[in-house]
């Protein structure tokens, strides 16, 4: 290393810095990056959820599953649905049900 | 002399790389804020979306069971809104973000019956610095025909949808 020219000590402190700094917050971009941040395939599920409760479909039918919720990979609303009308003098039943749909 | 423009020079890209680096860290982190909120709006009108499915049902609910009750197979206006604001309780209960002002039903001719809730509003606040706002006015419109009496046929359909929702 010659001194006093460009590889100098402090430069190249320097340049550890910059890499070290550039690291980190290339790192924290990729984590937060803006398709993650909302997933469209997030909101098609929640939609398909919505519209399945209200048409009185399976999550099946709407072309999403019912899986179990914890699953990271799968996106999960619950929909509240209004059970089959009998003609009975009592309201009928107001069930929940989730649907979940692969986030891809 | 050289030196310290090299050392110059690699401090001055330095601080170059690192603002830059903090803008573009602090434009994701807005970006991901307002999908953020962006979701938060979406899942309040998903709200209000899913009460109004109930309410359309529980509106064909409320005139069947009032029907079911009278001896004659018949309803009254004032027995089929009891039991509407009843039953729409009962599913305002199940959300916790959203109100109703008034509920009123009518009959503008025989057999066609409007059920009119004012102000169905869903509201959620995030940390007193977001709030979600969304509000309608529904209506429902039902078409009941009834055949006969004590025993009777009853179909009431959706006059919107032109879906029959009970036919017995």
């Amino acid at each position: 290393m010659r001194k006093g020219f460009i590889f100098s000590l402090d430069a190249a402190m320097a340049l550890v810095i910059v890499a070290v700094i550039a690291l980190l917050f290339a790192t924290q971009f990729q984590v937060v990056g803006p398709d993650e941040a909302y997933p469209a395939s997030e909101r098609v599920a929640r939609d398909y959820a919505i519209v399945g409760g209200h048409l009185g479909k399976d999550a099946t039918d709407m072309g999403i599953s019912g899986l179990p919720p914890g699953n990271a990979n799968y996106a999960c609303v619950t929909v509240y649905k209004y059970g089959d009308i009998q003609v009975d003098g009592s309201q009928s039943s107001i069930d929940s049900e989730k649907y979940c749909k692969g986030i891809g | 002399m050289r030196k310290g423009i090299y050392t110059a020079t690699v401090a001055l890209v330095a601080l170059v790389l690192a603002a830059s680096m903090i803008a573009i860290s602090g434009q994701t982190a807005a970006l991901k804020l307002e999908g953020g909120y962006s979701n938060s709006a979406l899942e309040v009108k998903r709200e209000w979306q899913n009460i109004w499915s109930l309410f359309d049902k529980a509106a064909s609910d409320a005139i069947a069971d009032d029907i079911s009750s009278a001896p004659t197979c018949n309803y009254t206006i004032g027995g089929v809104r009891a039991k509407a604001i009843d039953y729409f309780n009962t599913i305002l209960a199940e959300f916790e973000n959203c109100t109703v002002a008034t509920i009123s039903v009518n009959e503008a001719s025989p057999g066609e019956i409007t059920f009119s809730v004012d102000g169905l509003v869903c509201r959620r606040e995030f940390e007193d610095e977001f709030i979600v706002e969304y509000s309608k006015s529904p209506e429902f419109k039902k078409t009941i025909v009834i055949v006969g009496a004590s025993p009777c046929t009853i179909t009431i359909t959706d006059a919107q949808s032109g879906i029959v929702e009970v036919d017995v």
